[in-house]
């Protein structure tokens, strides 16, 4: 009995682990036209068509996030997958270029998890506190943290990162939206990376409070807007899609997860979460766990976050 | 000190590359320091306030990557960018990604330990000798090429039977193994039917019509026009029959071929009898009463093979668009046509499509002529010049010799084409456009001119020429089957929904019985 031949680097045909609902539904429905916006080993990024709206085809070993779908794969580049080529999806399938085609039949439905409940605000506190010496200690150097590059540009930048945070972090303690835009305007698209850590920063910190406010829609944050607003020309679409997707409420898996493990009243210790975020990218989860701290404490500080310690939903 | 800078435009690499990269690239020597980042506005502010912001930078959008060096000299940092893009090649260049090149199977085989199936596309004196080595090396083979003896072609199926590999070919155009097309090939939906088949083309139009069903494939297993020939005696197609029935993802089975000799029939329709799944013959032209003796289900045209396979898959018979045929369409158009106006002319791709829309015509007509006709009596003496009823195969031998396949290079149809239209006793001419891997990127675009001037030769002469297109293609292609109907639609080409109905359309066409 002939083994089957594995699949060759072309016209290779995989299987969609899971995947955002919204994309499966897409996927499963009418004819959807895109395009490679950008591939890299492990994930793929493809430009719709219709409203240019960017959405991801990662590698097994990854988590589901926002317009993400979970491809039991390893490297997408290895099946020849570039930029420029044409996807088309509907029916169940979504095929690009004549090189790979991704069916999502039986893909598990995935929507960011939302917290159930909250804890007190003194007890966030401590959690935060904890988390950020954890970040420090064990985050990666590139943005935030100084030590990838002893040179004049990096040392700059740092210290604009810093003052931008710390910046953000004030105006919306003390609740003045045009200072904390101003502070986000200085933070967009700032620092190394391809999504800029300034960005990476933004992400953690608008789906810390999406997540968490007490009105947790994106119609009353005038903050949010105004960052998703500025962002579209401040950085790279990469970028600028998971920010405005934060700004939502929706965002990678174990970063949603880092946030209910420290917001959460009947929670696990943080640690293992917090982990999973600081080993995103290069620096990237660093940046973004400083952005998760700083957003939901600016909730506690302009008194959003301590709201009965009641379950939310 | 010296500052100098590249841009790649709308160039993105991960955060790892970028980080690895920096940090490697102000370690080159003499480099004061080197700036990789996105060309955002606050990057470039940064820049600004380190005295390195030089005018290309200053022009960097945020899709754009930066690369600014700052050195001791000219040299030193027109070296850094230097070395800073190798590191870029380093890391876009991956390794597994990368072609390679190998010069015997022997070594593609060492530097490629996972791999076991070898595509043999080579002129036909060697094809034998890659094949051969590449089965001894244990690769299952897949042979595109042709011109090999019937003696080699028995030799290596009996070598590839013998140690339990697939050899496909030779002159095996289409191929889907374990998810991937190989050659000729259009991307459809996974599913619970696999294909056996001795027609390229013909697995393609089952596939084709199986997806359209909503059905899905698990592998197609072409195994060479030439193996349900008596020498060859169907030994790939009984193998590909037995691998599918022990393939456990392969609920169905469909055989594509176009007839094959008694002896060879009764062979292979014995083996599929018995290898316990069921099973779908599409033996174009063939025997109904022996399928059906044999306790398997016949299909009569490609489309009633696809269409009964589904079926047998578990789609619900009533929940399927079987794309009936458009009745009124065919009333109409007879009334379009003057009397004159009285035969088919088929210019077709695909070997087995013309078979089938040809075979449809037999039906109705006596005086049907092709390249590929069996009976001499019916076989184009000269294959520019057509005769009454006429099908052309223009992947044939009689086309191809020293060609690209018409698939690829639509030229001597384009030409064909409008020498048709010229021709007041022609009613209808079909043609085919075939999507899919390895196919043209744009077969309806590149005939557009054709068939508008084709329209207007016969608009001058006061005729309606019908014009009938099949897309043989599906909704996952990449050149988009909506994009190329809609092409064909726009310049007034009557699109069919599958190779069946384009042979009962157009013989409906140019009946002139009521």
């Amino acid at each position: 009995m002939p083994a089957w031949p594995a699949p060759m680097r072309a016209h290779v045909t995989m299987q969609a682990r899971s995947g955002d609902g919204a994309f499966l539904a897409r996927v499963n429905g009418a004819a959807f036209a895109g395009v490679v916006h950008s591939a890299f080993r492990r994930a793929v990024n493809i430009a719709c068509l219709s409203n240019g709206e960017l959405h991801t085809l990662v590698t097994g070993d990854l988590d589901d996030g926002p317009n993400s779908l979970v491809v039991v794969t390893e490297d997408f580049l290895a099946i020849g997958i570039c930029q420029g080529d044409s996807v088309r999806a509907g029916g169940g399938s979504l095929a690009i270029a004549g090189k790979a085609m991704v069916n999502v039949a039986g893909a598990a439905v995935w929507r960011t998890p939302v917290p159930e409940t909250q804890c007190a605000a003194g007890l966030l506190r401590r959690r935060l506190a904890e988390a950020e010496a954890a970040i420090w200690r064990n985050g990666t150097p590139g943005g935030f943290i100084e030590g990838m590059a002893d040179t004049e540009v990096a040392r700059l930048t740092t210290r604009m990162l810093h003052e931008g945070a710390d910046g953000l972090a004030l105006a919306l303690g003390r609740g003045d939206t045009d200072a904390a835009l101003a502070h986000a305007r200085r933070l967009l698209g700032l620092g190394p990376g391809l999504t800029p850590s300034g960005d990476d920063f933004l992400t953690g910190l608008l789906a810390a409070r999406a997540l968490c406010r007490r009105q947790a829609d994106l119609g009353s944050d005038a903050f949010a807007h105004g960052v998703i607003r500025l962002a579209k020309s401040a950085t790279n679409p990469i970028a600028y899609a998971a920010i405005a997707k934060a700004a939502r409420g929706e965002v990678r898996d174990r970063v949603a997860r880092l946030i209910i493990a420290l917001g959460s009243a009947t929670a696990e210790p943080p640690s293992q979460a917090l982990a999973q975020v600081l080993a995103i990218g290069s620096s990237s989860g660093t940046e973004i766990a400083f952005g998760v701290i700083r957003g939901l404490a600016s909730l506690i500080d302009n008194g959003e976050w301590d709201h009965g310690h009641q379950d939310r939903h | 000190m010296a500052i100098k800078t590249a841009i790649k435009r709308n160039t993105y690499f991960d955060s790892v590359s970028l980080m690895s990269v920096t940090g490697r690239a102000n370690a080159v020597a003499g480099v004061d320091q080197a700036m990789i980042g996105m060309g955002t506005a606050m990057n470039k502010e940064v820049l600004q306030n380190v005295g390195m912001l030089t005018p290309e930078a200053a022009e960097a959008q945020s899709g754009d990557l930066m690369i600014v060096v700052r050195s001791a000299s000219d040299e030193i940092a027109e070296q850094a960018l230097v070395e800073i893009d190798e590191l870029f090649k380093q890391k876009g260049g991956n390794e597994s990604g990368r072609k390679m090149n190998y010069a015997t199977i022997e070594s593609a085989v060492a530097h490629v330990p996972g791999a076991n199936l070898a595509i043999i596309a080579v002129a036909g004196e060697f094809a034998s000798r890659e094949a051969r080595r590449a089965l001894e090396s244990g690769l299952h083979v897949m042979m595109f090429s042709d011109n090999v003896s019937i003696e080699d072609e028995v030799a290596l199926k009996t070598l590839a039977h013998d140690k339990g590999l697939l050899m496909m070919g030779p002159d095996c155009g289409t191929a889907y193994i374990g998810g991937v097309g190989l050659c000729f090939a259009n991307a459809v939906r996974a599913g619970n039917i696999g294909i056996v088949g001795a027609s390229g083309t013909g697995s393609q139009e089952v596939a084709a019509r199986i997806h359209d069903f909503g059905g899905g494939i698990t592998q197609i297993i072409g195994t060479g026009g030439r193996d349900l020939n008596e020498k060859v005696g169907g030994i790939m197609m009984i193998d590909g029959i037995n691998a599918l029935a022990r393939d456990p993802a392969t609920e169905v089975i469909v055989l594509v071929s176009k007839p094959p000799a008694k002896s060879v029939q009764d062979k292979v329709l014995a083996a599929a009898a018995a290898c316990g799944k069921p099973v779908v013959a599409c033996l174009l032209g063939g025997s109904e009463e022996a399928v059906t003796r044999a306790g398997l289900l016949f299909g009569k045209t490609t489309k009633e093979a696809a269409l009964k396979a589904v079926i047998l898959g578990g789609r619900k018979e009533e929940e399927i668009n079987k794309r009936a045929l458009n009745l009124p369409l065919i009333a109409e158009t007879r009334a379009k046509l003057k009397p004159e106006q009285r035969y088919i002319r088929a210019l077709l791709c695909g070997g087995t499509l013309c078979e089938e829309v040809m075979l449809i015509a037999k039906e109705s007509y006596d005086n049907v002529y092709s390249n590929i006709a069996k009976d001499p009596a019916r076989k184009l003496k000269d294959v520019s010049t057509s005769i009454e009823h006429t099908f052309i195969d223009f992947g044939d031998d009689d086309f191809t010799r020293g060609r690209p396949h018409p698939m690829i290079d639509p030229s001597q149809r384009l030409a064909r084409l409008v020498q048709e239209a010229r021709d007041p006793s022609v009613g209808v001419i079909v043609l085919d456009f075939i999507l899919g891997y390895g196919a043209h990127e744009d077969p309806a675009g590149v005939m557009i001119p054709a068939l508008v001037e084709a329209k207007q030769i016969a608009a001058a002469e006061g005729r309606h020429l019908e014009i009938l297109g099949y897309v043989l293609g599906t909704d996952l292609d990449s050149q988009s089957l909506a994009e190329q109907t809609a092409k064909l639609s726009e310049v007034g080409v009557t699109i069919a929904s599958s190779c069946t109905n384009a042979g009962l359309l157009a013989r409906g066409f140019v009946s002139k019985e009521n």
